[in-house]
């Protein structure tokens, strides 16, 4: 048995911050790890690179897209990340999907199925 | 027995004997007067004046025959008038014109004649004689050819004065006739010499009361020409109206009635001749213009009334011809575009003022007012002041190109620049309220969601049941923050529509599949009928929610296994999606209702609990977007039938 792959969810909303958590932990069985901001979630990397990155897109200090640019400036272009949006705008999925991350995913979500739908997402299933 | 030859101007002639109007009139005592003088001087029986008609010679005096008139072929006189010299006939029996005339070997046996032609006054034609005639021959000496033309000229004096009287008499007939027009005439004094019955009937006075007593400064209103008159008073009263009025040019002026009544009247004054081509004096022509004073008084305050309205009012009004060009702007529309007066603006294209990215839409807005399709269209355009400032504007256009009056497009624009600032702001308060509501619903979505899961360990049965209400009113509330912000974007035209091209089939399985489990959990059966493949190109997701909507109702309002048919009809040129189901029916009166905001039917009472109120607005605000229509029949009892209708090619509407 492999050890349990390493999420870092990023969000500023702490209720929702945990109830990801829970969604990936608990019923996904994943380790995670949390982060409020782009800069804190910048840090959570360095000090232990995540197997993927699950990341609000608005948020203060620095936002989601903001983040991705910051983690590819840093050398970790290659880390999955999965935006987690409010938007149910295609158009603005599509904005999301070209700054080369590995998915979208809406809010709200269902924690019952949040961490299925993120290992398709990350075509971790199978 | 030879006829007298015919006169070359006969016509002529004859005319003229008519115009003088002396056949067949009484005989008059100056005429009378002139043939007995003749008969006596000459010592004849028989002395006449005749007028010789075309086919008799009539008598207008006699003396010493019996007769009236007798016909022209046996007429001695109608000889004197074809030659128009005296005639001499010395022995009649020994002339062999005369010799067989009955008037000769019968009564009253004629031997001599002689006769002097008579001329009517104006052309000069022959008309007639003065002649004598005896039983016995005899001879006309010098002086006596002499008398009698003399006498015949006497005879044309008389015609003269016929003549004149009978044109005076004309005149009179002409002035009394004219009762709607006042006719006065003075002479070189002043003086009233004329003052017909249309006068009378304008003015109060009698003829008899200023004729020869009165001048026109009697009726004339001093107000109006007071100051002038004064001036000219020491002039000869023709020149004083010639320097005052003018002479043959109708002029506005006030008579004063004999009431004292002022009436407005157009009046023309001209200087009249006499027969010597010297000034005789005034001739006045007045026409009461009351009834014209009345309506142009009306237009007038008309004209006031409207354009205090059109200053006062918040709109603006314009007038523009077929090709932009301004021809009229009221006020508020002058000092919307920052333009100070009329002139500035008028002549010059409405573009001018409009911002170049709103020109195409403008222009077209344009042409279809000129093809008469867009009465009452109304268009939002930037308006650039004159300073360069924006404005946001509202036109609503109307086409008058065929109203004589107007001959334009009509526009009135209202400065809406505020107004859409506010709307902005309570659209961006709207949307920024139901988002920030979206943040603590996910929260709590989801923590129930975890609950239910059995996250935190398995929950007392009751515990379920209300953590139940809990999630199922959390999912309520969702759907109405969505369904809000939705319905304001469509009401803001902000919604974004993403049209691809989509197959039908693909929006009737995610919308079915979007209430599938609402309807298994009832037992209701979702039935589809006639799906192709034919692709629209519409936004796929939007016309799916729309749809989704529909087919929500109606497996809402069916009954616990109920069937809730979906069915793709064709159209010439659309794609009809109709939804029916089996449940109460919707009333006739509240067809139209139920597509309004928070509207619902039965929806409060209904046991599977309350919709939002907004998915029908927003289904058919979608639809709409698209250019097609929902349409709703309903049978109270049977059951509903929403039909989408969706236009196969189109994207006009499309925004």
């Amino acid at each position: 048995m492999t050890a349990a792959k390493d999420i870092l969810v990023v969000d500023d909303a702490p209720d929702i911050l945990e109830i990801a958590c829970i969604a990936l932990r608990d019923v996904g069985g994943y380790e995670v790890r949390t982060a409020t901001n782009g800069v804190e979630a910048l840090e959570a990397v360095r000090a232990a690179r995540p197997d993927a990155v699950v990341l609000d897109v608005s948020m203060p200090v620095l936002d989601g897209p903001g983040t991705v640019d910051a983690l590819r400036e840093a050398g970790y272009g290659d880390l999955p990340v999965v935006f987690l949006t409010a938007s149910a705008r295609r158009a603005e999925h599509a904005r999301l999907l070209e700054l080369g991350v590995a998915g979208v995913l809406t809010k709200p979500f269902d924690p019952m199925t949040l961490a299925q739908d993120l290992a398709r997402a990350l075509g971790w299933q199978g | 027995m030879k006829a007298a030859p015919v006169p070359e101007r006969e016509e002529e002639r004859l005319a003229a004997l008519r115009a003088l109007g002396l056949l067949d009139t009484d005989p008059e005592t100056r005429f009378d007067r002139i043939t007995e003088l003749a008969a006596r001087i000459f010592g004849v029986p028989i002395s006449l004046v005749s007028l010789v008609d075309r086919d008799r010679q009539w008598f207008k005096s006699r003396v010493g025959l019996g007769m009236r008139e007798i016909d022209r072929d046996i007429s001695f006189c109608g000889h004197t008038v074809a030659a128009d010299r005296l005639l001499v006939v010395a022995d009649a029996q020994a002339d062999a014109r005369f010799a067989d005339n009955p008037l000769v070997t019968g009564a009253p046996h004629i031997r001599f004649y002689a006769g002097a032609p008579v001329h009517a006054p104006a052309s000069g034609d022959a008309i007639g004689t003065l002649s004598i005639i005896d039983t016995e021959p005899r001879q006309l000496s010098a002086d006596e050819e002499a008398i009698l033309l003399g006498l015949a000229a006497l005879v044309e004096a008389e015609f003269a004065v016929t003549d004149e009287r009978r044109g005076l008499w004309l005149y009179e007939a002409v002035l009394r006739a004219a009762t709607r027009h006042c006719i006065f005439a003075t002479d070189v004094e002043g003086r009233i010499v004329i003052f017909n019955a249309g006068a009378e009937r304008l003015l109060g006075w009698t003829a008899d009361e200023v004729v020869g007593k009165a001048t026109p400064t009697l009726f004339l209103d001093r107000d109006d020409l007071g100051p002038a008159l004064e001036q000219t008073s020491r002039m000869a009263p023709v020149d004083a109206i010639r320097e005052v009025v003018g002479e043959g040019i109708p002029h506005r002026l006030r008579f004063v009635t004999r009431d004292g009544e002022r009436v407005p009247v157009s009046v023309t004054f001209t200087v009249r001749y006499d027969r010597t081509g010297h000034e005789a004096g005034l001739i006045g022509i007045a026409t009461d213009i009351s009834e014209q004073v009345r309506t142009e008084t009306a237009l007038a305050s008309n004209e006031r009334l409207f354009g205090t309205i059109l200053r006062h009012i918040t709109d603006g009004v314009i007038v523009i011809d077929r090709d932009g060009i301004l021809r009229y702007a009221s006020r508020p529309a002058l000092r919307l575009v920052g333009v100070s007066s009329a002139q500035e603006a008028i002549g010059r294209s409405v573009f001018d003022f409009i911002h170049p990215d709103d020109w195409a839409e403008s222009l077209a807005a344009l042409e279809r007012q000129r093809e008469r399709t867009g009465q009452g269209e109304s268009l939002l355009v930037r308006v650039v002041r004159s300073d360069g400032e924006l404005r946001e504007a509202e036109a609503v256009a109307y086409t008058l190109l065929d109203d004589p009056v107007v001959n334009g497009i009509l526009l009135t624009v209202r400065d809406v620049t505020e107004r859409l600032q506010l709307e902005r702001m309570k659209n961006q308060f709207i949307s920024s309220v139901s988002h920030e509501l979206r943040t603590p619903l996910t929260s709590i979505k989801g923590s129930l969601a975890l609950l239910e899961g059995g996250v935190a360990g398995e929950l007392p049965e009751r515990a379920a049941h209300l953590v139940e209400i809990a999630s199922r009113n959390s999912d309520v509330l969702m759907q109405l923050v969505n369904d809000i912000l939705d319905i304001e974007r469509l009401e803001a035209d902000a919604m974004l529509f993403e049209r691809a091209d989509v197959p039908v089939s693909d929006i009737i399985r995610q919308s079915v599949d979007a209430v599938f489990g609402a309807a298994t959990a009832r037992g209701v059966r979702i039935e589809t009928e006639g799906i192709d493949d034919t692709i629209l190109h519409v936004d796929g997701f939007r016309i799916a929610q729309a749809l989704t909507n529909l087919i929500g109702n109606a497996v809402k309002f069916s009954p616990d296994g109920g069937v809730v048919r979906v069915e793709e009809i064709h159209e010439p040129d659309a794609v009809c999606i109709a939804v029916s189901d089996t449940g109460p029916g919707i009333p006739r009166e509240q067809h139209e209702k139920i597509f309004e905001r928070f509207e619902q039917v039965r929806g409060s009472d209904h046991p599977s609990g309350a919709g939002t109120g907004l998915g029908l607005p927003i289904a058919r605000g979608i639809v709409e977007a698209h250019g097609g229509e929902i349409s709703v029949e309903s049978v109270v009892g049977v059951g509903s039938r929403f039909v989408m209708r969706l236009p196969s090619s189109g994207t006009e509407t499309m925004t």
